[in-house]
Formats: C-alpha cells, structure tokens, sequence
C-alpha cells in the first residue's frame, strides 16, 4: 500500500461522516433508557427532505450484509425490515425498548389511560427466520428492531385493538399474541391525514428516486416527522413506529 | 385480512416505489381478499408489474 499524506485524515473524515468543525448531532442515534418513552422530533422541519433523505439511505444501505435475504438492493431485508425505516427509528430513539410490565400492571394501565392493543405473530416462513412465534414476539420485546413492511405504510409493527383479530393472525401457539398499551402521551396520527400529507411532500420528488423512497411512505414519513403511531383509520389497526411509545407484557401470551 | 396475503403484499409494496393511488387501489383490495387468487384480476397484475420495478434509486 502506498502512503498517501492526508488519505488517513481523508479516511477518518469519510467513516465519521463529519466535516471538521460542523459536528452535526441529527445523524446521532439518541439516548434510550431502558423502557423510558423516547419522545421524536420533526427530523425534516422545513427543509425540502433531500439531504436528509439521501444520508438516511446511505446509513441504511451501509447497515445490511447483503448476504441477508431481501430484494436485491440493501434497503429491504428480511432479517431486519426496511433499513431506511430503521435508520430513522435510530435517529429518533424509536428503536429503543418498550418498557415490560406483568399482566395485571397492564389491565390496570389499560383502565387507566394505555390504548390496549394485540399483535399477533406466526412462525411462517415468509420472513424466512423460521422461528416460532413466541420468539419473534420476544424480539419486538428485548431484542434488536426489526421493522415491518405493509401495505399502508412500513413501520415497527401492527397492531389491533381487536383480540380476536389479532388471534387471527397468529398461528395459535403459546406466546403468539403480543399484548401492549400504547402510551396516552403517544403522538398518533391519522393514516388518511399523514397520507396526504406524505403525498404532498413526497410529489417533489421524481418516483425511483432515494428521496421518493423515504417520503413516499407514509410510515418512513410520519416516523420522521416525530409521530409515534399511525391510526389506520379504514381499518381500525395501529402501526407502531416507536416501540418506546408502547408498554409490553411479558412474556407473549 | 389475511396474513399470508398482507405479508406477501405488504413486502412488494414495501421494497417498490409506488403511487398514492396505487397504494390505495391495492390497500383496498386486499382487506377483502382471502388469498392472491381471492385479488381482482386488475390488482394481481398491477402488484406483478410493481414487483418488476427496479429498486430505489433504480437499482
């Protein structure tokens, strides 16, 4: 290897992704207490969402081996979801732990304030984890964020306020049936409002763009924006974008 | 709506650049299909044409 004066210093500027002298906080994960409620922020503010959008794909490209499973780009894999929406999780502190409570600490939060919600989760091999359910439920609860892709939007998780619904999900087995409640300090927006929203910001942006890809999901969007959940309105379900916005019993029922 | 097909369609719209229209055409085809075959003949080949798209950034 030929030394090359300044290429370490090059070197050092290009992995910390910091300019001499213009540290830029907002590409810092933020501090996540142990299931403590991690408020987001408005990520874009009045910006036009490029810049933001572009050093966002970059950390999620970076973020997945692309030996894992996926799509083909380094975005979507299904060991760990969207990347993108990780990477704004991480940003925001929403990849931080939902605090874990017993059951009858939940029924008395779901009395008081909590919106009591269900997951329920199977062990098919669509994800192709081949785990059980129970363990993926335990991964929502302590272990590493692994996001989800649906048809409204991406996000954490969906939930329903319905058991039976979420039973219906399930594959039935012990500890396929996550039970939570979502924070009353929850931001949540509405799907059709966030949608529209989304559509408006995202329209500047050409389709097949990285900036189209962030801003043209509604969940990607609403993450950043600081929303907690999305109240999917015509369906009565919740996605959950911040999993320290949710209180978790443990274990999985 | 069923989970095998909301997991199979939540991933192509998912990981594929899509319209707000698009989205909501097939949003609201599949809370009212039990399986890919139960889908609108319309929605089963838009999703066929979406999952043809080339990724973000056009890879």
């Amino acid at each position: 290897m030929v030394y090359q004066p300044g290429a370490a210093v090059l070197i050092a500027i290009s992995q910390s992704r910091h300019l001499p002298g213009k540290h830029d906080q907002s590409t810092h994960g933020r501090r996540r207490g142990s299931g403590k409620y991690v408020a987001g922020r408005d990520l874009i503010g009045a910006g036009d969402g490029s810049e933001l959008a572009l050093d966002i794909d970059r950390n999620a490209a970076k973020s997945v081996p692309e030996t894992l499973p996926g799509d083909g780009t380094h975005r979507f894999r299904k060991e760990v979801g969207d990347a993108q929406f990780n990477e704004i999780a991480r940003r925001q502190g929403f990849d931080g732990k939902p605090k874990i409570v017993d059951e009858k600490q939940l029924d008395d939060l779901t009395k008081e304030d909590h919106v009591e919600l269900f997951r329920g989760v199977r062990a098919s091999g669509f994800w192709e984890d081949h785990r059980s359910a129970a363990d993926i439920n335990d991964q929502f609860r302590r272990g590493r964020l692994r996001s989800t892709l649906g048809v409204f939007a991406n996000g954490t998780v969906y939930t329903t306020k319905d058991h039976a619904e979420a039973r219906s999900y399930s594959d039935d087995s012990k500890g396929s049936i996550q039970r939570m409640g979502l924070r009353p300090e929850a931001r949540v927006a509405k799907y059709s409002d966030i949608k529209d929203e989304a559509r408006e910001f995202a329209s500047s942006f050409p389709r097949g763009s990285i900036e189209y890809s962030i801003w043209g999901d509604p969940g990607k969007y609403a993450a950043a924006r600081g929303y907690d959940a999305i109240h999917i309105d015509v369906v009565g379900s919740y996605l959950i974008l911040n999993r320290t916005a949710v209180v978790a019993q443990g274990p999985s029922i | 709506m069923n989970a095998e097909l909301s997991q199979r369609v939540g991933w192509i719209i998912g990981t594929h650049d899509v319209t707000f229209d698009e989205r909501d055409q097939v949003a609201a085809a599949v809370v009212h299909a039990e399986n890919w075959d139960d889908l609108p003949a319309g929605i089963r080949s838009l999703l066929l044409e979406i999952e043809r798209r080339p990724g973000p950034g056009g890879r």
